[in-house]
């Protein structure tokens, strides 16, 4: 193995262990807050409401946070986050490789990107 | 019930999970879902999306290490990751039109083949694979650091293999699990890679194959984070603890029994399915 892929694979590491705990101490405040402020609430997860929950979009989840006491929403920033992480390590990859001179793992890595940014746009 | 007491069930279900699967290797994905919707009654689509969630959060946790430690062949798990992305985006779409009931009996059946081979006594390979032209120009191979020294790999069958992972990304998509039973078994029966490298490489890839299907989920409103915060912190907290435990019990029996337990569970969620309950 070369040096420079060790490098990456410390980068790669590092991403993936800060996304993820980035994600958790999201969870953790997130779920705190909207706890002590609806920990009473009836919740009922055994109706699927779809896109009816306002956590399926940008848009919505922004709109939630910037209201009073709305924990949920920042816990759904941290689910975003972690989403993200592995997306930044096939962004990472491609950098990678690319400084390998390795041209046909560049192209692989920079599909792969392609294809999960697609699948963002998707949702 | 109120919402303080259901986080606090579903965080504790979501520990078991968590635990049971780092303890089996199944991962903390798969029981996930069966203990929410059997145990809890949770819709099958929001229990999809929060063990989706719980899934990129060990997988990643775990690949961060073995990246670490030099086990993961970033090479081949990036070139299968062509196959297994494009599956689980299949997988995801083919969730919207099935209906909810036919995905608990496909779930159940999956479950019950994993829990087959997780208590099954893996056979040492004896056959030596050849590298094809096509995955040396790939320099699809590498060095195993093992106990006795190392050993240079390379992989063999990469259509094969390819084709695979497909299916892989399909039932990962459709499932909302890692299908990292399947995965290991392209990458160290067909490929000829060596089984810890496969583990390894297979768990770097569950973390890139759900965000696939998740994307697509999240904007379906399949996660919803009132469920996905304590599965994601419990599933975590669970797996973290089995890391802990596994070197100190006696995994081999221990594996058996909880196979056997996984398999219930599964055979439970297909009768479910055939009722038409979930």
């Amino acid at each position: 193995m070369t040096k420079d892929d060790h490098q990456l694979e410390l980068l790669i590491s590092l991403t993936l262990r800060s996304g993820v705990a980035l994600a958790v101490a999201l969870g953790v405040v997130g779920g705190v807050l909207f706890l002590s402020h609806h920990g009473t609430d009836r919740l009922d997860f055994g109706t699927f409401l779809g896109e009816e929950i306002p956590y399926s979009t940008l848009g919505g989840i922004f709109e939630r946070i910037s209201g009073p006491n709305e924990g949920l929403g920042i816990a759904q920033v941290g689910v975003l986050c972690l989403l993200l992480t592995p997306i930044s390590r096939v962004a990472l990859s491609i950098v990678g490789f690319l400084r390998e001179g390795d041209w046909i793992f560049t192209a692989i890595s920079s599909v792969v990107l392609a294809i999960l940014l697609f699948s963002l746009s998707m949702g | 019930m109120p919402a303080f007491e259901l986080t606090i069930v579903v965080l504790g279900v979501a520990v078991l999970a968590g635990l049971v699967g780092s303890l089996t290797g199944l991962g903390g994905g798969v029981i996930v879902t069966p203990a929410l919707t059997l145990l809890l009654g949770v819709d099958l689509r929001y229990a999809i999306g929060a063990s989706l969630v719980a899934l990129i959060a060990t997988s990643s946790g775990a690949a961060a290490t073995y990246v670490r430690d030099g086990l993961t062949n970033i090479r081949i798990g990036m070139f299968l990751e062509l196959a297994t992305t494009v599956g689980a985006i299949c997988g995801a779409m083919l969730a919207g039109i099935i209906p909810t009931s036919t995905l608990a009996i496909v779930f159940g059946m999956v479950l019950l083949y994993s829990a087959w081979q997780a208590g099954s006594v893996r056979r040492e390979r004896t056959k030596v694979f050849s590298p094809t032209p096509f995955a040396h120009r790939l320099r699809l191979s590498g060095v195993y650091h093992g106990e006795t020294g190392d050993t240079p790999y390379a992989a063999s069958h990469p259509a094969l293999g390819f084709g695979i992972m497909y299916g892989a990304g399909i039932l990962s998509g459709l499932l909302g699990i890692g299908s990292g039973a399947f995965k290991v078994i392209a990458l160290d029966r067909v490929m000829g890679v060596p089984f810890k490298v496969s583990t390894a490489t297979s768990n770097f890839m569950i973390g890139v194959t759900g965000v696939a299907s998740a994307a697509i989920y999240f904007g379906r409103g399949y996660i919803h984070p009132a469920l996905a915060f304590p599965v994601m912190l419990g599933v975590l907290g669970g797996s973290t603890l089995g890391a802990f435990l596994l070197p100190r019990l006696p995994v081999k029996q221990l594996r058996r029994g909880f196979a056997l337990v996984v398999g219930v569970v599964a055979i439970q969620m297909i009768v479910q399915g055939f009722r038409g309950h979930l």
